[in-house]
């Protein structure tokens, strides 16, 4: 038996009783946008919010903004849409 | 910065999604896994969360009880390497198994570390984190050492005046003073209590019980603090090694009581 197959068993082996899960709501309380919240609280800071819809635009964002040296393909993104 | 390897913890795991998050409040985390080229994450087994939805509930309560912030400045989600890098999540084991099936215990596996217990206890706002002698000080500390090895921090329980104000603020509700209470049963009952310990508690159970005696001592203990005290700060005291206790009042309580009830 490998560690991984020690471990589950012992947590099988071990399960608590199961309780029922707290009445919470997870449902936003506030009606407002939230990322035009965020963004205006961000502003509120001294930071500034970008709304983008897409890959291409983060990378236009960062080239207008710190490059300024041409197309940004030699850099490796880390989500690729 | 030219390291190739960053180490992690992990504050979360979410299993719908198979993503960790990592919460600091300086980015040093970030830094560490966006330049190196192999991540890898260590994990407690008990910070898996079932869904995403949970999520935003854990991030909230950790960062209000541990800096009263709304939330952490940077919440990271990691769910796959970035391309190029290699990417590694340790499970830990190490006895939390083992201690799900101790009903007087597991509450402890719902620690998500906020450190609140830290801030409001009396004790460690007095003796701070290195007396501890352990990775996670406080009294939550206190109650998951003993479970690792009960013979090396069998004085941890006692380092408690169970006043209960750690399981008031505690976010996930653990039961910490009692666990306390009940380890000091268990580290008892398997003799991992020192014979001077032992002495003394029952020397002050004595004292506490008579309280003619108890106003004795006090005077005594007065007498010697203002006059004579190399005789308790000295260095055979370990306290005194790294602190100074505090100057003692020239009367006790009871006595400033009994003369201003006396003046009305």
């Amino acid at each position: 038996m490998n560690s991984r197959e020690t471990i589950l068993a012992a947590v099988r082996k071990n399960q608590p009783p199961a309780a029922a899960l707290p009445e919470l709501s997870l449902e936003p309380t506030n009606s407002a946008d939230p990322v035009q919240t965020f963004i205006r609280s961000l502003g509120n800071i001294g930071g500034t919010g970008i709304d983008v819809h897409d890959w291409k635009q983060i990378d236009d964002q960062l080239h207008d903004r710190f490059f300024g040296v041409g197309p940004m393909d030699k850099y490796d993104t880390p989500i690729k849409e | 910065m030219t390291s190739r390897l960053a180490i992690t913890g992990v504050n979360f795991a979410v299993a719908e999604t198979g993503e960790i998050v990592v919460c600091t409040n300086e980015g040093n985390a970030d830094l560490g896994v966006q330049l190196a080229d192999v991540h890898i994450a260590c994990m407690g087994i008990e910070k898996i969360i079932p869904k995403r939805k949970h999520l935003g509930i854990f991030l909230r309560l950790l960062a209000r009880s541990a800096t009263g912030q709304p939330i952490t400045t940077y919440s990271s989600h990691f769910r796959r390497p970035r391309n190029g890098q290699a990417m590694h999540i340790v499970l830990v084991d190490n006895g939390r198994s083992e201690r799900l099936a101790s009903p007087d215990f597991r509450n402890a596996l719902k620690c998500i570390r906020c450190g609140a217990c830290m801030n409001t206890c009396p004790v460690y706002r007095r003796s701070g984190g290195h007396s501890y002698h352990y990775a996670i000080a406080g009294p939550i500390g206190a109650i998951l050492a003993p479970g690792l090895d009960m013979k090396k921090h069998a004085d941890l329980p006692f380092a408690s005046t169970l006043c209960g104000s750690c399981s008031n603020v505690c976010p996930v509700k653990i039961d910490i003073h009692d666990q306390l209470y009940k380890w000091r049963q268990v580290l008892t009952q398997n003799h991992q209590v020192g014979t001077m310990k032992k002495a003394g508690i029952e020397t002050m159970a004595r004292v506490l019980a008579q309280p003619g005696l108890y106003k004795t001592v006090g005077k005594v203990m007065r007498w010697f603090l203002n006059n004579i005290p190399f005789v308790i700060n000295n260095r055979l005291n370990p306290w005194y090694r790294q602190r100074e206790m505090p100057k003692p009042p020239a009367k006790s309580f009871q006595q400033w009581y009994a003369e201003n009830r006396k003046a009305k």
